[in-house]
C-alpha cells in the first residue's frame, strides 16, 4: 500500500484563531486531490500539518495506517514543493535535486559517513553513481537534464518549478504536497505545466495534494476537490459535482456563482413559491431540497439561464419568463457573458456568442429545477 | 519552529550562559565603576562577597556618597573636558556625515569621474584607524615631522603646532570615520529603487527636485545612523587625542585615562568613565529609537546601482571632492611608508638613504609584537564568531522574554569606549580571588566582548536574507537539523562570517585603548609597540610598525574583496 493519507479530526489553533478546525479527510492512494480555498482559509496550515512543520492540537494524521502526527518533517515520507520553490541558491541543480537522497544517507549513515556528508554535497551529487543516476532520472522525468550544472538564479520560473518538482520526487515520497506550485508563473506556462503535472502524476501513480486558491486550476487537475473556508472543510467532491451542486451558500459564493437571489419561500395551494427580492417569482411542485419556508438564497449558474428574443418566448414547461434588458456584454470567445437588468436587480447569463447590443430587450427563461436553494440570506461571502 | 530539537526549544540553558557571560564581562565592571565612583575604593563588591567579607561589603556600602561626583562636576578641568568632548564629537560626526555622503554619491552615481576608483578605495580608510591616522599626521606634519624638516631650512616656517589641537584631532577623526557613513549611504543607495526617482521624473520633477524630495528622504535613515555611529566612535576614540592633544586641551576620555594611570585617582576615572558610557548609551538608545527596524550597520561592501544624474557640474564637483578626501589618508600612508624605509632623513624631500632595516627589525628580528597581535586576533575572531553566531541564531529562532535585554547587552559593547570598559575591568578584577589583571586572558576577554557585536550583527543580517522556506525545504527532504545547518545555513552565513572576521581583525590589530590599559608586560602587541616607539621619538621604527599594521590590514582586505568579485 502506498500513499493513503488520512486526517482524523485535526485541529490547529494559533492563539485564539482556529486555523484548521476539526478536519477529517481521506486522500486515497494515487489520487490527485486539490485543496481549494481563499488565502487565510487554513489550507496551507493543513499542508504544514501534513509535512510536520506544525503539530496538530488534537486529532491525528495517518499515513498508510501509521500515525505520523508527531514525527518531525525529516522523518515523514512526504514530499513538499514550495510556492516560491525554495531552491537552495548556493547549490547547482544537480546538488539541489540530490539533496533529499544525501539527507537520507545522512540519517542512516555511520558516524564516518555522516562526517563526510557534512563536508560537502556537490562531489557526491555528481560522482556517486547511485545518486547521480537517480538525479538523472528525476531530471529526465521533468525534462531539464541539460540544466544540471546551472545555479537556481540562472533558471527561468518554469525551469525552477521543474527543478523543485524533481527535487521533491527523488526520495520517492508516498505523498507529494504542492503549495500553489504554479502561482509564480505566467498564464500560458501555467496551463502547460499543469497538464504535464497531471500526466506525470498519472504515470507515477502519485498521491498528490495540490493546494490552490484558483478554482480553474483545481477543476482542471483534481480527481476530487476539497473547499476550505475559515479553517473548516466545507465540501469534498469531484470537480463537476462541486461546481454543479455547491453544498453551502458559502461554497457557492467562493466559486463566484454570480446569480444570487435572496427571497421568501412559501407553500401556496399545492405549490411552493419563491418570491425573489429582484421581482421574479418561481414555482415548484414539491418542496425544494434542503430548505424550509422563510428567507432563502436562490443561486443559478449563468449558463443555466436561457435568453430569448422578446417575442419568441414561452414554450418550455415549468419555465418562468421575465423581461430583461442587456446592460453589458463581455465577449469570451465562444461564449458571451451578459449582464442583464431585471425589474429590481441584475443577473448574469452565459450563452453562445451572438450580437446582443446594449439596451436590447430580451426575455429570460428561468427553470426552477436548475436553481439551488440555501437557507438564510447570503450565508457567507467569499468572492 | 519545528526543526529545532525539542530539548533546545525552551532555550533556558543557553539564555543562562549568555546572562552569566554578560554579567561577568559587562555588568560587573560597570557595577564596579559605580561602586568606585561613589566610594573612591577600587573594590569589587562581588569579590568581597565571594571571600565572605560581608563586613567590609557593608562598610563599603556605608561609604556611598555623592561627594566625589559633585566634586568632579564642580571642577573646571572636567567641565571643560566634557564640553569639549561633546562639541568635538558632534562636529566630527557632522563633518564625517557630510564627507561620507558626498563620497558615497561620488562612488555610486554614474558619470562621476573616477567613480570606480573611489568605490574601490572606499574601505581603505577603515584600514587606517584614527590612531594610525594621528601617527601618520604627526610623522608628516608634526614638530619633528617630515614637512617641518623639509621646510624650516628653507626659511619657510611650517605651522606644525596646528595639528596638536582639537582641529588636528577632528581632521584625523573625520578622515578615518567618514567611510562608516559612506558605506552605509552607499548600501542605502544601492537598495534604492531607481523606479521611484523615475516615477518622480515622469510626474514632472526636475533632477534636483526629485533628489531633494525622493532620494534624500529615503536616505535619511542611513544618514542619521551614520551621524550617530560616527558620534559614538569619535566620542570613544582614544588614540587620536592621546597622540595629538597637548595637555592644555582636554577631552573626557583622555582625562579619565590620565587620572587612572597618572595618579590612581580611582573615583575621578570611574566617574568620567560612567559619564562617557552614559552619553554613548544615550546616543545608542536614541539611534535605536529613531531607526528601529529601518537600518542596520552594513558591514559588507555592496555593489551600487547606477543612478541617473544629469547635472554635470554636480558630477564633477563630487569627483573633485572625493579625490581630495581620499588624498589625505593616502598621503599619510605614503609618507609613513617612506619614513619606514628611510635610514636617515635630512632637509630634503626624500630620505638620504633607503633601508629595509626598520621593517626587518619589527618583523624578523623582533617578531614578538607581531606574534602577540596574531595570537590575539585569532583567539578573538574565533571566540567572537562562535558567540555571535550562537546568539544570532538563538535570537532569531527562540523568541522569548529577556531576549531584547540580552541582545542589547551583547551588542552594546560595539560602541562602549575601550577606556571606560578597561577602567571598569581593572577595577573589577584587580584583587583576589578574581585577580585577572593584568593578564592576556583579560585582554582577550575584553576584545571578545567588544568585537562579538560585529559577528552578531553580520550573522543576524545574513539570517534575515535566508527565507525560512529553505530550512523547511531541507527538513521536508529529510535533512536533520545539523545537516540543514551545514548545507543550507552555513553556505549563506559564511560570507557574512568572513566579513565579520575581517572587521574584527581590523579592529583588534588597531586597538589602542583596551590594550594600553590591559596588556600585561609580556604580551605587547604591535599597536602598543608603535605607541612606545613614537613616544620615545624613534620615528623610523614607529613608521615601520605603522606600515606593518597598514599592510597587515590592507592585504587581507584586498584578498577578501578580490574573492567577493
Amino acid at each position: 500500500m502506498r500513499g493513503k493519507l488520512e486526517f482524523r479530526s485535526v485541529t490547529k489553533s494559533f492563539g485564539t484563531h482556529r486555523a484548521v478546525d476539526d478536519v477529517t479527510l481521506t486522500i486515497e492512494e494515487g489520487e490527485l486531490f486539490a485543496l481549494l480555498g481563499p488565502s487565510g482559509s487554513g489550507k496551507t496550515t493543513l499542508l504544514r500539518l501534513a509535512t510536520g512543520f506544525e503539530t496538530p492540537d488534537s486529532g491525528e494524521i495517518v499515513l498508510d495506517g501509521e500515525d505520523i502526527s508527531r514525527n518531525p518533517p525529516w522523518q515523514r515520507p512526504v514530499g513538499l514543493m514550495f510556492q516560491q520553490y525554495a531552491l537552495f541558491p548556493h547549490l547547482d541543480v544537480q546538488t539541489n535535486v540530490a539533496y533529499g537522497l544525501l539527507a537520507q544517507r545522512f540519517q542512516v549513515g555511520s558516524p564516518v559517513q555522516r562526517l563526510a556528508l557534512l563536508g560537502g554535497l556537490r562531489r557526491r551529487a555528481w560522482h556517486d553513481p547511485e545518486v547521480s543516476q537517480a538525479v538523472r532520472r528525476a531530471l529526465e522525468l521533468t525534462e531539464i537534464a541539460p540544466l544540471a550544472s546551472r545555479r537556481p538564479a540562472q533558471l527561468s520560473g518554469g525551469q525552477q518549478q521543474r527543478v523543485a518538482l524533481a527535487r521533491a520526487l527523488i526520495t520517492g515520497p508516498k505523498v507529494l504536497l504542492l503549495d500553489e506550485p504554479l502561482s509564480a508563473l505566467d498564464a500560458g506556462l501555467r496551463e502547460r505545466l499543469r497538464s504535464e503535472l497531471k500526466v506525470l502524476q498519472r504515470r507515477l501513480k502519485l498521491t498528490v495534494i495540490y493546494v490552490t486558491h484558483d478554482q480553474e486550476e483545481a477543476f482542471a487537475l483534481a480527481d476530487r476537490v476539497g473547499v476550505m473556508l475559515n479553517g473548516r472543510l466545507e465540501q469534498v467532491a469531484p470537480p463537476q459535482k462541486l461546481y454543479r451542486r455547491p453544498a453551502t451558500a458559502a461554497v457557492s459564493a467562493f466559486l463566484r456563482l454570480p446569480n444570487r437571489f435572496p427571497g421568501i419561500l412559501a407553500a401556496a395551494d399545492g405549490h411552493w413559491q419563491l418570491t425573489m427580492d429582484a421581482g421574479v417569482t418561481l414555482l415548484w411542485r414539491g418542496q425544494p431540497a434542503g430548505v424550509a419556508p422563510g428567507r432563502v438564497l436562490a443561486v443559478i449558474h449563468p449558463e443555466d439561464i436561457a435568453v430569448y428574443a422578446p417575442t419568441a418566448a414561452g414554450s418550455k414547461p415549468g419555465e418562468t419568463y421575465c423581461p430583461a434588458q442587456v446592460v453589458t456584454q463581455e465577449f469570451r470567445g465562444p461564449l458571451t457573458l451578459l449582464t442583464l437588468a431585471l425589474p429590481c436587480g441584475l443577473c448574469y447569463a452565459l450563452l453562445p456568442s451572438q450580437e446582443l447590443p446594449v439596451g436590447h430587450e430580451v426575455t429570460l427563461g428561468l427553470d426552477p429545477g436548475r436553481f439551488i436553494l440555501y437557507p438564510g440570506e447570503e450565508g457567507g461571502n467569499h468572492t | 519552529m519545528a526543526i529545532i530539537p525539542k530539548s533546545l526549544q525552551r532555550g533556558t540553558g543557553l539564555r543562562t550562559v549568555f546572562a552569566l557571560y554578560l554579567f561577568l564581562t559587562l555588568l560587573l565592571p560597570l557595577l564596579t565603576l559605580v561602586v568606585v565612583a561613589f566610594t573612591d575604593e577600587p573594590a569589587n563588591p562581588v569579590n568581597l562577597l565571594l571571600q565572605g567579607r560581608a563586613g567590609e561589603f557593608c562598610s563599603l556600602l556605608q561609604r556611598f556618597s555623592w561627594e566625589p561626583v559633585r566634586e568632579v562636576f564642580a571642577t573646571t578641568r572636567y567641565q571643560q573636558a566634557l564640553t569639549a568632548s561633546l562639541i568635538l564629537s558632534a562636529a566630527v560626526a557632522a563633518g564625517a556625515t557630510l564627507v561620507g555622503t558626498l563620497v558615497a554619491f561620488a562612488a555610486s552615481l554614474s558619470g562621476v569621474p573616477g567613480r570606480h576608483l573611489f568605490a574601490s578605495l572606499l574601505p581603505i580608510p577603515l584600514a587606517i584607524p584614527p590612531f594610525l591616522g594621528a601617527i601618520g599626521l604627526k610623522l608628516l606634519a608634526g614638530r619633528s615631522g617630515m614637512l617641518n624638516h623639509l621646510l624650516s631650512p628653507l626659511g619657510l616656517p611650517w605651522p606644525s603646532e596646528l595639528i596638536y589641537s582639537y582641529g588636528g584631532v577632528a581632521l584625523v577623526q573625520v578622515a578615518s570615520l567618514f567611510p562608516f557613513v559612506a558605506l552605509n549611504v552607499r548600501a542605502a543607495l544601492s537598495e534604492l529603487d531607481p523606479s521611484l526617482e523615475e516615477a518622480g521624473r515622469t510626474l514632472g520633477g526636475a533632477p534636483a527636485w526629485t533628489f531633494a524630495t525622493i532620494t534624500l528622504p529615503l536616505l535619511a535613515p542611513a544618514l542619521g545612523a551614520g551621524f550617530l555611529l560616527t558620534f559614538m566612535l569619535a566620542f570613544g576614540d582614544f588614540g587620536t587625542p592621546l597622540i595629538l592633544l597637548p595637555p592644555s586641551q582636554k577631552l573626557l576620555i583622555l582625562e579619565a585615562y590620565k587620572d587612572l594611570t597618572g595618579g590612581l585617582f580611582w573615583a575621578e576615572a570611574a566617574i568620567q568613565s560612567l559619564i562617557i558610557i552614559f552619553f554613548v548609551g544615550a546616543v545608542l538608545l536614541l539611534e535605536r529609537r529613531l531607526l528601529a527596524g529601518r537600518e542596520y550597520y552594513s558591514l559588507s561592501v555592496r555593489r551600487a546601482t547606477v543612478l541617473p544624474s544629469e547635472i554635470s557640474w554636480f558630477r564633477r564637483g563630487l569627483g573633485f571632492t572625493a579625490a581630495v578626501v581620499f588624498a589625505l589618508p593616502l598621503l599619510l600612508i605614503a609618507s609613513m611608508f617612506l619614513l619606514a624605509l628611510a635610514a636617515s632623513w635630512g632637509a630634503r624631500p626624500f630620505p638620504d638613504a633607503l633601508t629595509t632595516a626598520n621593517l626587518l627589525r619589527v618583523t624578523v628580528a623582533a617578531p614578538g609584537p607581531l606574534l602577540v597581535t596574531a595570537v590575539a586576533a585569532v583567539l578573538t575572531i574565533g571566540c567572537s564568531l562562535l558567540l555571535g553566531t550562537l546568539a544570532a541564531h538563538f535570537f532569531k529562532r527562540l523568541p522569548g522574554r529577556g531576549n531584547t535585554l540580552l541582545e542589547f547587552g551583547l551588542s552594546f559593547p560595539l560602541v562602549l569606549p575601550g577606556i571606560a570598559l578597561g577602567i571598569g575591568l581593572i577595577a573589577a578584577y584587580n584583587a583576589p580571588p578574581l585577580a585577572l589583571h593584568p593578564s592576556a586572558f583579560l585582554l582577550i576577554l575584553s576584545y571578545v566582548l567588544t568585537r562579538t557585536p560585529y559577528a552578531l550583527v553580520a550573522v543576524r543580517a545574513a539570517l534575515e536574507q535566508i527565507p525560512g522556506t529553505l530550512e523547511e525545504a531541507s527538513a521536508a527532504l529529510g535533512g536533520r537539523p545539523i545537516f540543514t545547518w551545514r548545507h543550507v545555513l552555513a553556505p549563506v552565513l559564511l560570507p557574512a562570517l568572513a566579513s565579520a572576521a575581517l572587521f574584527i581583525y581590523f579592529s583588534v590589530t588597531h586597538d589602542i585603548s583596551l590594550t594600553l590599559l590591559l596588556s600585561p608586560p609580556h604580551f605587547v602587541p604591535v599597536s602598543i609597540s608603535l605607541y612606545h616607539e613614537l613616544d620615545s621619538g624613534r620615528n623610523f621604527l614607529a613608521a615601520a610598525y605603522g606600515t606593518l599594521l597598514f599592510i597587515a590590514t590592507a592585504v587581507p582586505y584586498l584578498i577578501y574583496s578580490a574573492k567577493q568579485r
